[in-house]
This record gives C-alpha cells, sequence and structure tokens, in this order.
C-alpha cells in the first residue's frame, strides 16, 4: 500500500522505488508545529494485514490517532481497510484517523472508485489522496491528522 | 552496570513461563515515576546510550514513549524495529511493587528469516495480481484468447494484461516475459522504433489506435514467427497488443512499414535540414555584420595610409626600406578591404539579403565599367583587355546590371590574376543554338581538370597564387555562382593547363 514510503517520505523526504516487506512495527519520531502548537508525533508503521500476519492489538493501544493507507491501484486494500477499521476504532477507543488512498500518481490505474469513497465519506471517512513517490499530500495528511489528534485532546 | 536487579516473585513467574530463554535478554528495571532503578544484559544491542540511574526511560529508549505504564499489564510488542538492523520482541510488566520491568529479547534472526519469506510471498503475489487481478478490469484481459499478448504502457513500462498466448512459449527470448515490468524493447528492438509512432496517440486525449508493419522474430525451433503490434489509447490508459500473423499478409505491410520507416527518416531528415539552416543563417548574418562594420576601420587605415605616401616632406625623411613598407601597408590593407567586401557580399547572397532589380542592359557597358575596375592591374601586367560583344541579335539581356557586373567583374579579375604579363583577355558575347552566352577569355595559366570541375563548390580554401604572386579570397567565384544563380543563369569553364580559361555564361534565350 505504501505505508513505509509514506513514512519514509514525511520524515526523511525520501522514497524508494524497492518494494521491502515490513515486518512487526518500526518507530519514528517527527517534530512538527500545527497551529501553533509545536508537536512530537511517534510514528508507529504497523506491517501490513494479511493472512500471515494479523496486526495486533497491543501495537494499537494507546494511540492518539492513525492513517489507513489503501492503494488507488488495488481495489482489495479497499476492502482490506474497511476490515481494519472495525478493529482499530475498537481498540483506539474511536482515535482521529483518515484513510489514505495512495498513489496519486497513478490516478489512471486506480481500481478503487469514486463511488466507494463516497460511501466511505457518507459515514463520516475523511479521506485523502497521497503519492508517497511524489509527495503530493503527505505532509498535510499528517498536518491534518495532528490537528484532529490536538482537537480531540482540546487543546485547539 | 549496578548490582544485579531483584526480581519479585510474580516478576520470576513470567520470566519463566513468558520470556523465551536467549542469551540476548536485557532488562531494564524503572520505579512508578518511569526511571531507571538497574538494568542487566546487553543492553547495548536495544539503547543507543549506557544506562544510568535515575534517567528517564523515553530519554533512554525514545521508542518506549507513551509505553510507561503500559495501558495493559502485561504489554508484549514483537518485531519492534529497534534499529536498522535489529528487533525485539519487548515485554513491559508491572509487578506487585508498582515497580516497572523492560524485557528486551532478540527477535533479529527470526525477523529476518520471516521478512525473506514473506518478502517472496508477497512479490509473487503482487506479481500475479498485476497480471490477472488487476488487469481482470482491462478490457484486454482475454485477448490472449485471439493470439494477443497485452500490455498496459505507463511511466515507460510495460506490464502484462491477462494471460500469455501460446506463441509467446515459442519465443527465443520467451524467457523475459516473465519479468515485471517486461523489457519489452529488449525483446523486440522493432518495438523501439514503433514506439515513436506510438506517442502520437499514446499522449492524445481521445481513444486512438495506431498500427504496425509485420516484423519478424525467431523461435525457439529455428523458424520465423511474424508479429504486428498495436498501439491503443482507451479511457486515458495506453496499452499495447502484440499478435502473430500469418505470411501472406506479409508483402504489403511490409511496404507500409518501410514505407513509415523512410517518412519517419525523412521528418527527421526535414528537422535536421531546418536545424542546420538555421544555424547556417547564423553564421552568415554574423558574417555580414561583421564585415559590414569592419570596412570603417579599414577604410581609415587606406585612408591614412594613402595620405602618407601622398606627403612628399615625409617620403623624403624615409629610405627605400620603409617607403616599401607604407606601400605594402597601403596593399595589404586594400587587399583586406576587398576581401571584407567579398565577404560582406557573399554572406548578404547566402541570407538572400538582396533584390534583384531585373532591367534591360547593354552587356558592352558591363564591358565599359569592368575596364574601368581592372585598368590599374592590367596596365600593370600589360595584359590587353578586347571587347567582341555581338550586336547583331535582337535579344533584349535582362538582369540586375549591378550584380552581373559585379560577377563578371570577378572573373575578369580572376583571368588577370592567372594571365602572365602580356596576355591577352576577352570579354564578350555570342548566341550559341538557343543561348546567348557571355564569356570571359585569358590566354593565362589555365587549370587541369580535377580543378575546373569543382570550380563552383563551395569555398575554396586552395586558392592558387597569380602570376604576380596575387593573393585570392577563395570568395570571388563562389559569389559569381550565387548572382548567376540567381538570375537562372547557368556558367561553365572550359580549359587546360598553358591554354587559358574560357569562363561561359548561359543566358536562355525565351521566344
Amino acid at each position: 500500500m505504501g505505508k513505509t514510503s509514506l513514512v519514509q517520505r514525511f520524515v526523511r523526504s525520501i522514497f524508494s522505488e524497492k518494494y521491502h516487506t515490513t515486518i512487526g512495527v518500526k518507530i519514528d519520531q517527527k517534530e512538527l508545529t500545527v497551529n501553533d502548537v509545536e508537536v512530537t508525533l511517534l510514528l508507529w508503521d504497523i506491517h501490513g494485514e494479511d493472512d500471515f500476519m494479523k496486526i495486533k492489538p497491543t501495537y494499537l493501544i494507546g494511540s492518539s490517532g492513525y492513517f489507513l493507507v489503501a492503494d488507488g491501484t488495488r481495489s482489495d486494500t479497499y476492502e482490506t481497510a474497511i476490515k481494519l477499521h472495525e478493529m482499530t476504532s475498537s481498540v483506539t477507543k474511536n482515535a482521529a484517523f483518515i484513510l489514505l488512498v495512495n498513489k496519486a500518481d497513478l490516478k489512471d490505474s486506480w481500481e478503487i472508485t469514486d463511488a466507494q469513497l463516497d460511501t466511505l465519506k457518507e459515514q463520516g471517512w475523511q479521506i485523502m489522496f497521497t503519492s508517497a513517490k511524489t509527495g503530493e499530500n503527505v505532509e498535510n495528511a499528517f498536518a491534518q491528522l495532528t490537528k484532529k489528534m490536538l482537537q480531540n485532546q482540546q487543546y485547539v | 552496570m549496578s548490582n544485579r536487579p531483584e526480581f519479585t516473585e510474580a516478576i520470576t513467574d513470567y520470566i519463566i513461563s513468558k520470556i523465551p530463554p536467549y542469551i540476548g535478554l536485557a532488562v531494564l528495571q524503572l520505579n512508578e515515576e518511569g526511571r531507571l532503578i538497574n538494568w542487566m544484559g546487553p543492553t547495548h544491542k536495544y539503547l543507543d546510550e549506557k544506562p544510568k540511574k535515575e534517567i528517564e526511560i523515553e530519554l533512554l529508549a525514545p521508542f518506549l514513549t507513551g509505553m510507561i505504564p503500559p495501558m495493559i499489564n502485561p504489554m508484549v510488542l514483537p518485531h519492534v524495529q529497534i534499529k536498522t538492523e535489529q528487533y525485539a520482541e519487548i515485554h513491559i510488566v508491572e509487578d506487585e511493587l508498582m515497580h516497572l520491568w523492560v524485557f528486551f529479547v532478540d527477535q533479529t534472526r527470526n525477523a529476518e528469516k520471516l521478512q525473506q519469506l514473506l518478502q517472496e510471498v508477497n512479490n509473487v503475489r503482487l506479481k500475479h495480481y498485476n497480471a490477472t487481478s488487476r488487469s481482470a478490469a482491462s478490457p484486454f484481459a482475454a485477448f490472449h484468447l485471439l493470439d494477443f499478448a497485452s500490455f498496459v504502457y505507463s511511466d515507460k513500462t510495460y506490464r502484462p494484461i491477462g494471460n500469455q498466448p501460446v506463441w509467446i512459449k515459442e519465443l527465443s527470448q520467451a524467457k523475459l516475459f516473465s519479468e515485471d515490468p517486461v523489457p519489452m524493447t529488449e525483446i523486440f528492438p522493432f518495438i523501439e522504433v514503433f514506439q515513436y509512432e506510438a506517442a502520437s496517440c499514446w499522449e492524445g486525449k481521445s481513444d486512438a489506435k495506431i498500427e504496425s508493419g509485420i516484423w519478424e522474430e525467431d523461435s525457439i525451433a529455428g523458424r520465423k514467427i511474424y508479429l504486428k503490434a498495436m498501439a491503443i489509447r482507451h479511457n486515458h490508459n495506453n496499452y499495447l497488443l502484440i499478435k502473430t500473423v500469418n505470411r501472406e499478409g506479409k508483402q504489403d505491410n511490409q511496404l507500409i512499414q518501410k514505407a513509415r520507416e523512410q517518412k519517419l527518416t525523412l521528418d527527421q531528415l526535414a528537422r535536421t535540414e531546418r536545424e542546420l539552416k538555421k544555424l547556417l543563417d547564423f553564421k552568415d548574418q554574423f558574417v555580414s555584420i561583421v564585415s559590414h562594420d569592419l570596412r570603417s576601420p579599414i577604410g581609415a587605415v587606406i585612408g591614412i595610409a594613402n595620405l602618407l605616401l601622398q606627403d612628399k616632406a615625409l617620403l623624403q625623411k624615409l629610405n627605400e626600406k620603409q617607403k616599401e613598407l607604407l606601400v605594402d601597408i597601403n596593399d595589404e590593407m586594400q587587399r583586406l578591404l576587398d576581401y571584407n567586401d567579398k565577404l560582406y557580399h557573399w554572406s548578404n547572397l547566402e541570407l538572400g539579403n538582396f533584390q534583384l532589380h531585373f532591367k534591360s542592359i547593354k552587356p558592352a557597358n558591363i564591358g565599359k565599367y569592368v575596364e574601368r575596375m581592372q585598368h590599374i592591374k592590367l596596365n600593370q601586367k600589360h595584359i590587353r583587355l578586347v571587347q567582341q560583344f555581338e550586336t547583331q541579335s535582337n535579344f533584349e539581356l535582362k538582369a540586375d546590371e549591378t550584380l552581373l557586373s559585379q560577377a563578371i567583374n570577378n572573373l575578369v579579375g580572376n583571368a588577370v590574376k592567372f594571365t602572365p604579363e602580356g596576355g591577352t583577355i576577352t570579354i564578350g558575347s555570342q548566341i550559341n543554338g538557343s543561348d546567348y552566352e557571355i564569356y570571359v577569355s585569358d590566354t593565362g595559366i589555365g587549370m587541369p581538370a580535377e580543378v575546373s570541375n569543382k570550380l563552383f563548390e563551395g569555398f575554396n580554401r586552395r586558392s592558387t597564387l597569380g602570376t604576380y604572386g596575387e593573393k585570392g579570397t577563395g570568395l570571388g567565384l563562389g559569389i559569381v555562382k550565387k548572382i548567376l544563380e540567381a538570375h537562372r543563369f547557368n556558367i561553365r569553364v572550359e580549359s587546360e593547363i598553358g591554354q587559358g580559361s574560357n569562363f561561359i555564361i548561359s543566358i536562355a534565350m525565351k521566344k
């Protein structure tokens, strides 16, 4: 889906075409300022959900917010994101979240349709299109999620 | 390392039951405020700094931020990538004294094996997905049933759609089709050429297609396979379809393909020609500007030299050598001026910066003009100038008098250069069949055929010295040719070594 690529783009401003499967969780840190509030984000890049590795709830406990990442060019990731949301929202007790549909640079080849995304928007999902490859909307996505987390914590 | 931590009974039970027996086990003991009390084991594997008493755990291990105290007890986090090549299972346990224990169990080897295995699985899965699941939505997913090999073209790469037709396996490069992306131009060099045409289809805004000609490839069995490609743009996506064709259609399509290739070559040549013309025009403009600007300073030096040569008082003070030098200055500057003038004329002729002003002219007037221009040099070499312009015909010569006079003057100037002392130069005109001819003949040294045949080809850098050592510019005959071409007149030369030369300008007499 590009989760690791998104984090690398945000934290280190780098992108690699090479696909490297994530095992377990990798923790990174990044500081940013949102609405004049200095925030240090601890980013947990968690492995993908599949038949071989299920995401452990312990990875999610205590998180203030999360991204669900789908790959616009693969329709099955849309279904996976919906399934994951059911688990994550209950474990994190409705922490702030945004669905990122990644690979916006390949929009011409997308399988996830506007109709599918509209369905989620009607359910109150915030959806953003990103590209870890080009950097499109990546910083904005993290800024938006941070704002939502701060709102939840009533700093804003 | 501090004193060995004292495990409580609960912690001891936990270690025995939950912590896998492993050498790489490191333990941190924290107080209820999250500050380090004690530690043991290879902490350097998991921490960047040496543990110190009372240090806040989040300063020592930033990745533990937010986990102390744990939200659930115990909290177990497997496969945490602590460093680039260090994975650990982290256990965070609160004991009955409200002390916190952090256990690090080295999982690096386990994670590496898992990573390799999952990487392979995911690579295959993604490749399969790209070939089938994703491409199932493509309009060409089932085209292998019609013997098409289908590919989506994106980001200058080709990715297969659907299954492969049977003939792919017969190709000698069959194995390369299993790569993702498919190295298409490596497999079919023909496609590299076809891509150039396909670009016009793929870069369009609406649906379109373009077909290639037929090309042949070798099969594993040694026979030829004939293929044809189609570039398609559909719903803002680009595709390449390749199919086998039978030989009967080969001839016509080969012609089409040849014609296409020739057109491509011609287009490229036309582009190159346009670019070359631009460069040539620039060169000529530059020369025109420079030669124009040089006229004044050269003229000034000549003027000064002439003044000095006319100053009798000064000349009396100079010795013979000094007088000679003054004369040389004047002669050389005069020659430079002449050269510069030719350069200026040449560049302007090349640029087409002239307009022909056609009018009826009398060739005899040209004769008089040339005689005036050349009389000094003629006298110096005692060369006789004879004028033989015919007067019998009613032919009315129409030309640009200035330019034609300049051209004939150049020819006569050359004749003077290559005619020895006491020789004869004849300028005249005659009727020769349907042509009116103006000629310039001399009794000079003549030239061999290999020289006369190439006389009017561009610049002549091998300018020959005249009989008096006169130096040429290499431009004169080029200017003559340009002027005559502009008039649509022809010129030829008849010459033999030792027999002189005869330059003939032919003008078609219109009825």
